[in-house]
């Protein structure tokens, strides 16, 4: 067996087991409670708003594109990365369980990888799901008609389809950053505070500093800008050929620097 | 470095900061049993986590059969180790971890789980198999730890305190697979503080005080190595006072007391090997008949009591 296919064997057996503790573990709940709330205030919008008369106006679109980006992206998909992402390692080194994995055949790399790829595998599925769920109850607070008309224009099923991309970039994004975090820091929450309040005054920073972050490239991605305020000093999105592969790398040179991290890492239960 | 055969130490060196975890250790062990003795923060656990790459070496190098310890993909092919923390991976149930370690040698998800309910039953824990390890008791957790370093058949066995919360019966079972494991010509190193298990198992002893190796080898050349402490030989014959008159005929003599039951001594003398001559003598010239002569301080505990806590009285 070549290493590449060892490697990927063991990086995936890892993934499996990291995703069972990740969905049994107290973290699960509140992953739930974060990916939960949007749908939950949607599924009562559409309760309130509910008509079947169509057609769909252009400001429910900006409606929910505000929504996503200040609700699902700022709040639910950050918050619920760093729940599922910095205990990967953190987590293990707490509960006295990481020299398990530190004494089986594997290269710490590939244990940076496998738990990376249950951390996405997790957050994927359920961020997506959120985003999914909530774009159809916005979309379809304007009558069932009208989703099922939206839906079948090529521009209807690629509006859901750019909100679930910029979902999946914002979870590698922040993923690889978060598993670095969780290896580096003891108290997660606080570099976790500093980046969200980065991100959240970027609006204000000039163009070059826009790009030293994760949102900046997954905003790009967003099929309606949201309006960005009085104050914003606008720049102009990336593209996507240079946001995807920007958060891609951003997320590969995190994951480079947790596995480094790890190959030095020591059990030190003791003076955690 | 040489030795690849063996579990090798080269001036090692371990600090947590500026506290000492061990200092410049050099040693090599080779296949058997090897007991790491020493009190409680003598740096065993240091040793056994830098054999085993859990910590790494300040200074020096740590190798075990020729594989370095930061290639543990290699190491734990055939290293397994049975660590004292007393934890698991949250909700993992006995079959689980076991299953879920066997996998990551390469094992298919059926061949793991047929291994690990070998391992589980050898263990004893069959009927827990599917119980969640946390509801374990202590004997059952150090068991299934055990079972999960033995799983994949590992050449280098490295057991910390193995023998901690186990029942007579268990114990008992226990030291007979070391044994036998050490029979096939693997590496077993073990701390206990219990010494007369250690001596009961090791082939070799370590001896650690204050992060140092105090003395290192098998007992009996260890205990010899011990010059300034004289030996004792406990001396069971017909004629306890003949031999105490005739022993200072023998300069290397030191001291002689009789059992207080009247059918034997202890000698002490700096020269064993003149004073088994000189009992051969009295056999001899006298008919002493001699029940038994024994040694009476060559093992783990006489050692540890002369170079660790730095007893010199007889016992």
């Amino acid at each position: 067996m070549s290493h590449w296919v060892s490697w990927r064997r063991q990086a995936l057996v890892i993934a499996a087991s990291e995703v069972r503790r990740r969905l049994l573990s107290r973290g699960a709940l509140a992953l739930l409670v974060l990916a939960g709330a949007p749908v939950v205030l949607c599924g009562v919008r559409f309760a309130l708003v509910f008509t079947d008369v169509g057609p769909l106006e252009n400001t429910t679109e900006v409606a929910y594109a505000i929504l996503y980006r200040s609700v699902l992206l700022r709040l639910t998909v950050f918050f619920g990365c760093m729940i599922v992402f910095t205990p990967m390692i953190r987590g293990d080194i707490l509960d006295r369980s990481l020299h398990y994995w530190f004494l089986a055949p594997v290269r710490r790399s590939v244990l940076a990888a496998g738990k990376f790829m249950a951390g996405l595998a997790v957050t994927l599925a359920v961020f997506g799901a959120t985003t999914l769920l909530t774009w159809l109850l916005v979309t379809a607070s304007h009558g069932w008609a009208e989703l099922s008309r939206k839906l079948a224009s090529p521009a209807g099923l690629g509006e859901p389809a750019a909100y679930l991309a910029a979902t999946w970039l914002a979870c590698l994004g922040y993923g690889g950053v978060f598993l670095a975090v969780g290896i580096v820091f003891k108290q997660p929450i606080v570099p976790a505070l500093g980046i969200l309040g980065w991100e959240s005054l970027l609006f204000l920073m000039p163009a070059a500093l826009k790009k030293i972050s994760v949102v900046h490239y997954v905003e790009s991605l967003l099929p309606v800008a949201p309006p960005e305020g009085p104050l914003a000093i606008i720049a102009q999105p990336a593209s996507p050929w240079i946001a995807v592969p920007g958060v891609v790398l951003v997320a590969a040179a995190a994951l480079l620097f947790a596995a480094r991290r790890l190959r030095r890492t020591e059990i030190l239960y003791g003076v955690e | 470095m040489s030795g690849s055969g063996r579990i090798v130490f080269e001036n090692v060196s371990k600090f947590y900061g500026e506290v000492l975890g061990v200092n410049r250790v050099t040693i090599s062990i080779g296949p058997g049993i090897t007991g790491l003795v020493g009190p409680n923060g003598s740096g065993k656990t240091t040793l056994m986590n830098l054999m085993t790459g859990l910590l790494r070496p300040s200074k020096g190098r740590v190798e075990v059969l020729g594989v370095g310890t930061d290639d543990p993909e290699t190491l734990f092919r055939m290293v397994g180790y049975c660590t004292q923390y007393d934890s698991f991976p949250p909700g993992v149930t006995g079959l689980g971890f076991i299953a879920s370690t066997l996998r990551l040698h390469g094992l298919s998800r059926s061949e793991a789980h047929e291994r690990a309910w070998r391992a589980i039953e050898s263990a004893g824990l069959g009927d827990a198999a599917g119980r969640k390890v946390a509801a374990y008791s202590k004997g059952m957790r150090q068991r299934i730890r055990l079972a999960q370093a033995l799983a994949h058949d590992p050449r280098v066995l490295v057991l910390d305190e193995p023998l901690n919360g186990l029942d007579p019966l268990a114990r008992a079972e226990a030291i007979a697979l070391f044994k036998q494991l050490a029979g096939e010509g693997r590496f077993v190193v073990l701390s206990s503080h219990i010494l007369h298990e250690v001596d009961l198992l090791s082939d070799q002893v370590i001896l650690i005080h204050h992060g140092h190796v105090v003395a290192e080898g098998a007992i009996r050349g260890v205990r010899e190595e011990v010059t300034e402490q004289p030996l004792q030989v406990s001396v069971r014959c017909d004629r306890p006072s003949l031999v105490a008159s005739r022993i200072f005929e023998v300069d290397s003599a030191v001291e002689a007391r009789l059992h207080d039951d009247g059918k034997g001594l202890l000698v002490r003398t700096r020269d064993a090997d003149r004073f088994y001559l000189l009992l051969n003598r009295l056999v001899v010239e006298h008919g002493l008949v001699l029940e038994e002569v024994a040694p009476a301080d060559d093992d783990v505990h006489a050692v540890y009591r002369y170079l660790i806590e730095g007893d010199g009285g007889t016992s």
